[in-house]
């Protein structure tokens, strides 16, 4: 419980720092999407079921600064939760490259998902266009902080193992 | 080749079944309490921290702004000083106009020009998706605003209306979102063609004016207002220019694209428009007729005052000329 609940808080600080980049740098012009990357990697590390229970609740979160309740990225975030997860157990840790990848593929996937869901989007979006111009771009920003988190969390795990033999 | 345990398709299909259910409520309209209230409860616990980071990053940013720019500061308030001095002179000048201007709408029984009640708000968040244009401003239910309330920019441009409302903040939909739709009219002497000017979803792109008659005399550079004609938007908000104008549905009607000039400005602070319809004004009107009335007074024995200074004045300056 108090697991969760240290993940919930952790959701929460994550959704904050989303909506608060924008306001803190006005120039930006892609914000990341620092929930998708914590639970892409959660699902890499941690596994499926982990993984969808956070993506669950990171979309839910989304969504309540959206719409009124369930929104898109409650079901979307969780569907790519379970996808990211089919990578889980199948790489060495050492290998940094595969948690930035999965999380680029996961940003083009979530971002895709959400346009061929949101009607307004579906018949009337230029998908190159917008593929090129945002999803591509703003999987490299989210592939990028991903390498960087991951090597601070690979390092971070190395150091826990040297300090305790 | 990919093997789940018994728990995670336990996990998996449990929550899938939620979000179905919770998904079917929300297409169908069906509204629970529960859902509303735990959805209000994160929203409300939200945006106070929200609040809280601006203010500290404003705070922060107000410092440093200060300390690097202390001899521009001086200058500015210099400056500011005397070009308040001059607007106070002209502000007592336009009182007096829209005074003449009341009384003689009253004499030819015009309807009363729209003066509406607004309320200042600071941009406390940004929308969480790339895809929907939205932002958070700290001010809410407990501020008197209302869902579909206009929002417009300190310059007076349209910013867009109030989605969502929390206890002390809301969410407001911005004119470039993909689902924002408001009445244009062309703002020019001889043409006052009127269209639906459309979000692009992008903040990088201009708005798209449609539905324009095919022959309907439009411009590059005409300014686009607000048109009125629906009871969502007052009339007369600046929107932006036409930029590159085509024609839609095989020459049938036109388009247009529409360069926001909001797209110029960074949305720190914006107001919202509480009242804008006639008939509520007309009673705003009523219930501030008597601190007008005072107000007129003052301003009259001020101006008896003044013109008897002023006599005084050229008396003596006519007595100096004569000496």
């Amino acid at each position: 419980m108090k697991k969760y609940l240290i993940n919930f808080l952790i959701l929460i600080f994550l959704l904050i720092c989303q909506l608060s980049a924008a306001i803190v740098f006005p120039s930006l012009k892609l914000i990341p999407d620092f929930i998708l990357i914590y639970v892409v990697i959660r699902a890499v590390i941690f596994g499926a079921q982990d993984a969808m229970i956070h993506g669950a609740v990171g979309g839910l979160l989304q969504d309540v600064f959206l719409t009124t309740f369930i929104g898109l990225y409650t079901p979307v975030k969780t569907a790519v939760a379970f996808l990211a997860a089919l990578l889980s157990g199948r790489f060495f840790p050492e290998n940094l490259l595969i948690p930035p990848l999965a999380v680029f593929m996961a940003t083009v996937v979530h971002e895709l998902l959400y346009l061929m869901l949101k009607e307004n989007y579906l018949f009337t979006a230029d998908y190159l266009v917008l593929i090129k111009e945002i999803i591509l771009p703003l999987a490299a920003l989210n592939a990028l902080i991903t390498f960087f988190v991951y090597l601070i969390y690979f390092l971070w795990g190395r150091w826990d193992l040297s300090g305790q033999t | 080749m990919f093997n789940f345990n018994r728990n995670t398709l336990i996990a998996a299909v449990l929550i899938i079944s939620i979000i179905i259910i919770f998904s079917f409520l929300y297409f169908s309209d069906i509204n629970l309490p529960f859902v509303n209230w735990f959805s209000d409860l994160i929203y409300n616990m939200l945006t106070p921290v929200l609040n809280l980071i601006h203010q500290f990053v404003e705070s922060i940013r107000g410092f440093f702004t200060t300390l690097f720019s202390i001899d521009e500061i001086n200058q500015e308030i210099k400056d500011l000083r005397q070009k308040n001095s001059v607007l106070e002179r002209q502000i007592l000048f336009l009182e007096n106009i829209n005074r003449e201007n009341k009384r003689l709408r009253e004499l030819l029984n015009f309807k009363e020009n729209v003066d509406y009640r607004m309320l200042g708000a600071e941009v406390i968040a940004n929308s969480p998706s790339i895809w929907e244009k939205t932002i958070t401003i700290n001010r809410g239910r407990k501020d008197g605003l209302e869902e579909r309330m206009p929002v417009i920019s300190y310059q007076g441009y349209l910013v867009g209306r109030i989605e969502n409302l929390g206890s002390s903040s809301a969410q407001v939909r911005l004119i470039t979102d993909q689902n924002f739709v408001v009445g244009g009219i062309i703002a020019r002497t001889e043409s006052r063609e009127i269209g639906l000017v459309r979000g692009s979803g992008r903040d990088d792109q201009p708005n798209l004016m449609d539905n324009i008659a095919w022959d309907a005399d439009i411009e590059n550079g005409d300014v686009v207002l607000s048109s009125g004609l629906s009871n969502n938007f007052p009339a007369g908000l600046k929107i932006g220019e036409v930029g590159k104008i085509e024609k839609d549905n095989y020459g049938l009607s036109q388009k247009a694209e529409v360069n926001l000039f909001i797209n110029n400005l960074t949305l720190e602070e914006v107001m919202v428009i509480q009242n804008f319809d006639l008939e509520a004004n007309n009673e705003m009107d009523f219930q501030n007729n008597e601190a007008e009335i005072d107000s007129n007074q003052e301003i009259d024995l001020n101006e008896e005052v003044d013109s008897n200074q002023e006599s005084t004045a050229d008396g003596r300056n006519t007595e100096d000329e004569e000496n």
